[in-house]
């Protein structure tokens, strides 16, 4: 198959507009009148709020509204349980809860009437480790719930004990894993306008999924969804963490607009991010493996524990998809699973780009090699026995039949890529000296899109003018993923035009329909879909348009048109590629405009059907899987416990790239995303409180600190995607913690079961950090 | 000395209060007083005017982070710019002077303190990121007195002396009696650090620096070690400075590493024994960059590296 725009690494058509800083970002906006709004947190993590008195606040020149719980018509949002609340009224739940919201003319007059809000509170005890919160006579977190669960999800294959009796070597180990920050370049942002075009409120800002904030702001307001407008800016970086915070500040941003009747700014610092917005969740997960003397895994027991912290949010959808990828890419005849979240007086978790994945894949992962070295095999033989192939029975019982299953190919070009079955066995032999190597790697399969959790579908308009330059509107929204990229792609393949005519638009959700929130690594299997059926649609009136008007005067059919360079052709002669030009793109839009033709088009795009059975943890959750190994060669000091990492390899099967040198770039950066979640990330809390609000004290890797990244592409297109498409944004990022663990095992022989491998837990097998985690 | 977020709470952050819609420096301190004097004897001048309500300014790289969002804070501000002489390094016969506004890439790049003060070299190119190693001043990294401050050690290793002026004259203090505490010295609110003095090391001097921390660049360090050994022509230790950071309220030198060590040869050394007595003789504590524990395996080690690695080089 030959295509003459997708499968090319095309430039970025965002890029020029961002290096020049022409783009406008959420905080560059400015409108008339505006007023700054400022968030009054909590002071203590777990509090009743006695008394809040506003009048000395209000009464500071400049100041134009105060709001409390009270002035919020439906103080209770949220995607999945409506839980989260808008502004703390009777209690606070966690550190970063909002008590009161002020606008000002200016943003010192905001600040220093937050100073002025009298709250009186009664510090309360709270529950900070999920351990505590799942006690029989553990306090309540929500009084009005049963108890402190948030979600179980229990998974059943074949006969457990059955699977136990026939194994030849057992191992139970446990793992956990800490809280994360998204760390996106750029915190969080809103913009409320009243009364805009019609709408009750316009939300503008850095929005990453814009029908789940309309959603929450509607549904705050208690106004039907039309009267709120949310409008995407461009966007610094989000990975998940800009949903629940920004609906919350919108609705926020929306109560202070309509109560002053100004637009209302919010802006966040760092430290206000980091103390407010939800991170990714910790988990502690207990894993017994049984296999046979020969290698063969026969049984799989696991409990995994999610810490959700105070409100629901992502928790039941996160740990879902843990308990589908809990067992890896394994046949593993006897299955049993429980995965459980518990609210605890911690910051909430949420979304974060993995998304409940790369939790277990450490665990998992980890738990092959430390099985392989007690078998006395090589990892890579042991999980080479293992793995899915087509026709395999995963965990949840779905056959895998209708797509290439490619982990063996992906595991073999890594090896290759690699080097390493020479380098693991150089690493074997005895290295003198501080500094020992060690290499290590982490296999995986991942369910793409959004699976059983809810509504699968996506919608595009595609508006050709009568020049013929082209709008392109998207339900799904650039998250710095590239998606604009792909997505004028595939309509400019489909369309023979140049990428150059496409002007793609900004979500606006006035416009184009829900298309759900852009997760799940979906953008380019759902959303290229939906694209892709828009650009068919007006093709097909071009076409019919066409040959009404030349068809007869050049003897040809609607289906015969060939579209490519700007130009319709018909075949002529023989030879295929013989082509005659009809008409150019643009001479057409004019044509048909004037003929009154309707040349634009909704697209729209519903994932196959896939099933569930929650009872049993059994059905087909996915209609399709990526497959991804990523191997990490590491030098560990063992004099300090300093980790360099040296080089990591990733390969993944993308199904098709539609823009390879975007893949590249997904891989790169979710390959130092795991490195960081690997060595150095850790959010370190302390009754509720946090101890690194800033980057000073929250760690990421730094350009220094990355290695050489040899990014492999598989190839096996998929039936359903676009050209075959499939998924890149996540996978990238869930395999670097136990490739990088498996690594430094070789090198030193130690094992480590937390995250991160920092200095202590590499030099002397523990963390003594106060953080209070572990 | 433990961080706790729970004592202190969670600060409310805010934004961009500080910075409104402009960028150059004098702009931000309008709400204060702003000097920039073009002479010391000015300068001290002003300071003993103010007393303790001026903040005196090198680069900011410390000041600046420190009052982020809360520069209102600030009553003064004392710019040590526009001062001639104080970004010199000059060497003299017996010693070199390093004036305090010389920035940590100026130390990297110099000539001079790479063939004189290569641990104090490397050590300044371990500071932070490029954008600090340019703003940021050996004069500040002094005055900010951090337990972490990179560039302590090495100048305690090679035995600086700090020239401070004042109206009423000026003295010059051993490194060694300088710093007091966590971001604590004994310099008094009218007095200005106006020379860094470190004598010429004699031939046959050589140095170790090792900077351990969470990731390669951008960090403060966990742990840092400033190792100078001085050697006669027999070979045999003269002097031996075993100095570190991070690991006590202040820089500190072990000296019992210099009792046990001169009049020896260095491979006449027990180092796992003199890499245990560092372990001993500190007083880390447990903070967000490491804990006691780690810093005592760490030094350990680290001093261990260091013997080994002058042990080598004085071989050639």
């Amino acid at each position: 198959m030959s295509f003459n725009k997708v499968n090319k690494s095309v430039k970025r058509i965002d890029a020029y507009e961002k290096v020049t800083g022409r783009a406008k970002y959420g905080a560059d906006l400015k409108f008339a009148g505006m007023l700054y709004g400022k968030v009054l947190r909590t002071k203590y993590p777990h509090a009743r709020i006695l008394k809040i008195d506003i009048k000395k606040a209000l009464e500071y020149p400049g100041v134009e509204a105060v709001l409390t719980a009270r002035d919020v018509p439906n103080n209770q949002f949220g995607v999945i349980i409506r839980n989260q609340q808008v502004l703390a009224g009777k209690e606070t739940f966690y550190i970063g809860d909002g008590v009161a919201v002020v606008a000002a003319r200016t943003e010192e007059a905001a600040e220093r009437a937050l100073e002025l809000i009298e709250v009186k509170y009664q510090e309360l005890p709270g529950i900070y480790d999920p351990e505590e919160a799942m006690k029989e006579d553990a306090d309540r977190v929500h009084k009005e719930l049963p108890g402190n669960q948030v979600i179980h999800h229990p998974l059943r294959k074949g006969d457990i004990e059955e699977g136990f009796a026939r194994a030849d070597v057992i191992l139970e180990r446990e793992y956990t894993t800490q809280f994360v920050e998204h760390s996106y370049l750029e915190p969080e942002v809103v913009i409320a306008v009243p009364h805009e075009q019609n709408s009750l409120v316009t939300i503008y800002g850095s929005v990453q999924n814009p029908y789940a904030t309309q959603n929450a702001v509607a549904s705050v307001l208690q106004v039907e969804l039309s009267r709120v407008r949310v409008i995407q800016n461009h966007l610094g970086g989000s990975f998940g963490g800009k949903d629940e915070v920004i609906s919350s500040m919108a609705a926020r941003a929306a109560l202070l607009a309509l109560k002053t009747n100004r637009p209302v700014k919010m802006v966040n610092s760092r430290d206000e991010s980091i103390l407010e917005s939800y991170k990714r969740h910790p988990y502690r997960m207990k894993y017994k493996v049984g296999a046979t003397r020969e290698g063969k895994l026969v049984a799989m027991e696991i409990k995994a524990v999610a810490d959700s912290g105070a409100y629901a949010c992502q928790t039941p959808f996160v740990t879902w998809r843990s308990v589908v990828q809990a067992t890896g890419p394994y046949e593993v005849p006897h299955v049993k699973t429980d995965t459980y979240g518990y609210y605890t007086n911690n910051i909430y978790t949420g979304a974060m780009r993995g998304y409940g994945s790369p939790q277990v894949i450490f665990a998992q992962e980890s738990l092959m090699d430390e099985l392989a070295t007690e078998l006395g095999m090589d990892p890579l033989e042991l999980r080479l026995q293992n793995i899915y192939h087509n026709n395999s029975i995963t965990a949840s019982g779905q056959r895998l039949d209708n797509h290439k299953v490619s982990l063996k190919e992906v595991i073999l070009k890594a090896v290759e890529a690699s080097n390493y079955r020479e380098k693991y066995a150089e690493y074997n032999k005895s290295q003198s000296g501080d500094k020992k190597r060690g290499i290590g790697m982490a296999i995986s399969f991942r369910g793409c899109s959004l699976g059983a959790e809810a509504v699968d579908a996506a919608a595009a308009i595609i508006h050709i003018q009568k020049d013929g330059s082209l709008d392109l509107y998207s339900g799904l929204a650039e998250n710095g993923q590239g998606l604009k990229t792909i997505f004028a792609q595939i309509a400019a393949e489909e369309l023979g035009i140049d990428l150059d005519r496409i002007n793609f638009m900004e979500v606006d959700t006035s416009i184009i329909p829900d298309s759900g929130s852009t997760v799940a690594s979906r953008s380019t299997l759902i959303g290229g879909n939906a694209v892709r059926n828009a650009a068919r649609k007006v093709k097909a009136i071009i076409a019919e348009f066409i040959e009404e008007e030349y068809g007869d005067e050049f003897g040809f059919k609607a289906k015969d048109l060939i579209f490519k360079d700007n130009r319709i052709y018909v075949a002529e002669g023989k030879d295929v590629g013989d082509i005659k030009e009809i008409i150019s793109f643009k001479e057409m839009a004019g044509k048909a405009y004037n003929a009154g033709v309707l040349l634009s088009a909704y697209g729209w795009y519903k994932a196959p059907e896939i099933s569930w059975d929650e009872e049993t943890g059994q059905g087909n959750p996915y209609f399709t899987y990526v497959y991804g190994c990523q191997i990490a060669e590491v030098e560990v000091d063992t004099g300090t416990g300093e980790i360099e990492v040296l080089k990591m390899t990733a390969a993944h099967d993308v199904g098709r790239a539609i823009n390879p040198a975007n893949v590249k770039g997904q891989i790169y950066g979710g390959v130092m995303m795991g490195l960081g979640y690997a060595i150095m990330e850790e959010l370190e809390t302390e009754e509720g409180y946090i101890r690194n609000t800033n980057f000073d004290g929250y760690l990421i890797p730094t350009v220094r600190d990355m290695p050489e990244i040899i990014p492999v592409i598989v190839e096996n297109p998929d039936p359903v995607g676009p050209y075959g498409a499939k998924s890149i944004g996540e996978p990238t990022l869930e395999l670097g913690s136990a490739a990088i663990a498996n690594a430094v095992f070789q090198a030193t022989g130690r094992r480590i079961r937390s995250l991160p491998l920092n200095l202590e837990r590499v030099l002397i097998g523990h963390s003594l950090s106060k953080g209070g985690n572990r | 000395m433990k961080e706790s977020a729970a004592r202190s709470g969670n600060r409310q952050g805010t934004s961009g209060g500080d910075f409104k819609d402009c960028f150059r420096p004098e702009d931000y301190f309008t709400a204060s007083k702003y000097f920039a004097p073009e002479s010391l004897k000015e300068a001290v001048e002003i300071l003993e005017g103010y007393g303790g309500d001026l903040k005196v300014l090198a680069g900011g790289t410390d000041l600046l982070v420190e009052y982020y969002e809360r520069l209102y804070e600030v009553k003064g501000w004392l710019d040590l710019k526009n001062i001639p002489g104080l970004k010199e390094i000059k060497v003299f016969e017996d010693r070199i002077e390093i004036g305090p506004l010389v920035t940590h890439t100026e130390l990297e790049k110099s000539e001079n303190i790479k063939e004189y003060y290569p641990v104090l070299n490397r050590a300044a190119a371990d500071v932070g990121s490029p954008q600090i190693r340019n703003r940021g001043t050996i004069g500040g990294n002094i005055i900010t007195a951090s337990p972490a401050g990179d560039l302590l050690a090495p100048l305690m290793a090679y035995d600086a002396e700090f020239k401070l002026v004042s109206t009423r004259g000026e003295r010059i203090v051993p490194v060694g009696q300088f710093f007091t505490g966590p971001k604590r010295t004994i310099i008094s609110s009218n007095e200005i650090l106006s020379r860094i003095i470190i004598p010429l090391p004699g031939e046959r001097t050589y140095g170790s620096w090792c900077k351990v921390g969470k990731r390669k660049a951008l960090i403060i360090s966990s742990i840092t070690l400033a190792l100078v050994v001085k050697f006669n022509k027999e070979r045999v230790i003269k002097d031996i400075r075993a100095c570190l950071g991070a690991v006590a309220p202040t820089p500190v030198e072990i000296k019992e590493v210099r009792k046990r060590a001169r009049g020896k040869r260095i491979e006449d050394l027990n180092f796992s024994e003199l890499g245990e007595l560092v372990a001993e003789r500190i007083s880390p504590i447990d903070d967000i960059r490491g804990t006691a524990e780690y810093r005592r395996d760490v030094a350990r080690e680290i001093m261990i590296n260091a013997l080994e690695e002058i042990a080598e080089k004085a071989a050639e």
